[in-house]
């Protein structure tokens, strides 16, 4: 048990996993009680060091105080389940119709989801920001491994004598893209696991089953790119299966807003990751395939799993609000 | 002392906390965590003792169930507390408990009661 009040505080914040605002409130409140019972204490006798240490055993653990807060205070409203509900049934409706495979709707879809994810961002990260911040990285990602083979194919260029200017460009242009890639989703994780793993899971959910399904069209069908536009029949099957994979995603999304305990909230990510994963697997394939079922299964846990490592490598501070407590206060 | 604080399962403290908050609350204009946790204290004549950390969640939850209203407020001295006022929905909440309470512990009393010959 820490010694002193701010200390313990402190160790209350940093098992709290709430954003940072509310953390403040819940902190502001706590350094309240420990201020008027510390007061109370010395009015009775006690020395100093004796009142913060009655003050602080009588209070509990910081471990079971910090559970009990977040489980008061973590469960979001109807609006916010709803909320986090939307970006999955946009992509679902995109699906469903098949307009993925129009690039201005589908480039006016991430604009769109970005933007609002964007939003989220910028005021003080609400439980739904990241079910959308999800999809929000995925044209990133996509782009970036759509790219993959312009390097190789620059150098190629050069070593045949071709424009030199133009196969720097090129490189350039995708060394600049990797660099973004990497910084805006490492920069993501890193600052989203100091709140909590179980968020990057969910940030996650969704980009591992567009990894999935994208890796599947590009060995079904050639490149993804060259799917655009054309549909064979077995390409509309696997749009149904995503349309109600990425809905299953947004009923996920929403449950977990709304769910209070963290450890039930942990488990429901990771199993219905793994779920999604060995159905969209085995809807994609022409039949079951035990092995590459597993083999999807360990990869989606291990993806939905390793967030909980980030913390002790990137500290265990949790995130500053930008704000005083009293404009938090509701 | 009313009583050894241990001589009672914590079930049945943890089942009516949100009864004795309010109850407390509904008697002051406003009121705030320390205050409560004291005058139940000092009413139980040290019977109920909480873990003062449990208080706060319970104050909360109440709070998302609209049957009480936080509000912060700064104190001369520029600490900062945060005050719970009852609602409408509050009160009504309460005495439904009060009505349901009296009730069980008639009955309970009936039924402990040795039975007069």
């Amino acid at each position: 048990m820490p010694a002193d009040v701010p200390s313990y505080l402190e160790e209350v914040r940093s098992h709290l996993h709430l954003d940072p605002g509310t953390a403040t409130r819940v902190i502001s409140e706590l350094d309240s009680h420990f201020q008027d019972k510390v007061a109370d204490l010395r009015g009775q006798g006690m020395d100093d060091a004796r009142a913060v240490r009655e003050a602080i055993s009588s209070f509990g653990a910081p471990r079971d105080v910090a559970r009990l807060m977040y489980e008061a205070y973590s469960r979001g409203t109807w609006t916010e389940a709803f909320i986090s509900l939307q970006p999955h049934v946009l992509v679902a409706s995109l699906f469903a119709t098949h307009l993925w495979r129009q690039p201005p709707v589908l480039a006016l879809t991430f604009v769109v989801i970005a933007a609002i994810a964007l939003l989220g961002w910028r005021a003080a990260c609400p439980v739904w920001t990241y079910s959308w911040a999800g999809y929000a990285f995925s044209p990133l990602l996509v782009l970036s491994y759509l790219c993959r083979g312009v390097p190789a194919e620059a150098i190629r260029s050069l070593s045949r004598g071709g424009n030199t200017g133009e196969a720097i460009t090129w490189i350039v242009l995708t060394a600049a893209l990797y660099g973004v890639t990497v910084f805006v989703l490492v920069g993501a994780v890193v600052r989203v696991s100091r709140r909590d793993w179980i968020l990057v899971s969910v940030m996650l959910l969704p980009l591992a089953v567009l990894g999935i399904w994208a890796l599947a069209v590009e060995r079904d069908g050639g490149t993804f790119v060259g799917m655009l536009g054309r549909l064979p029949a077995t390409h509309e099957l696997w749009d149904r299966s995503m349309a109600w994979l990425c809905t299953g995603l947004g009923l996920t999304a929403a449950g977990f807003v709304r769910l209070r305990a963290r450890l039930l909230k942990g488990v429901a990510v990771v199993l219905i990751g793994m779920v999604a994963g060995a159905l969209l697997v085995s809807s994609l394939d022409d039949g079951m395939r035990l092995g590459r079922l597993v083999r999807v299964c360990l990869g989606l846990f291990v993806l939905l799993t390793s967030p909980l490592l980030f913390r002790p490598l990137i500290g265990r501070s949790a995130e500053r609000p930008r704000t005083t407590p009293e404009a938090h206060a509701s | 002392m009313a009583g050894n604080p241990q001589n009672y399962d914590s079930d049945l403290l943890r089942g009516n906390t949100d009864a004795l908050l309010l109850a407390l609350i509904n008697e002051h204009d406003r009121t705030y965590g320390y205050r409560l946790i004291k005058e139940i204290e000092e009413r139980s004549k040290g019977f109920f003792r909480f873990r003062e950390g449990t208080v706060y969640p319970a104050l909360r939850k109440l709070e998302n169930e609209g049957l009480v209203l936080g509000e912060w407020m700064k104190l001369p001295n520029g600490q900062e507390r945060r005050y719970y006022t009852m609602t409408d929905k509050g009160r009504e909440f309460l005495a439904e408990r009060l009505r349901m309470w009296q009730s069980f512990a008639s009955a309970m009393e009936l039924v402990l009661k040795p039975a007069e010959s």
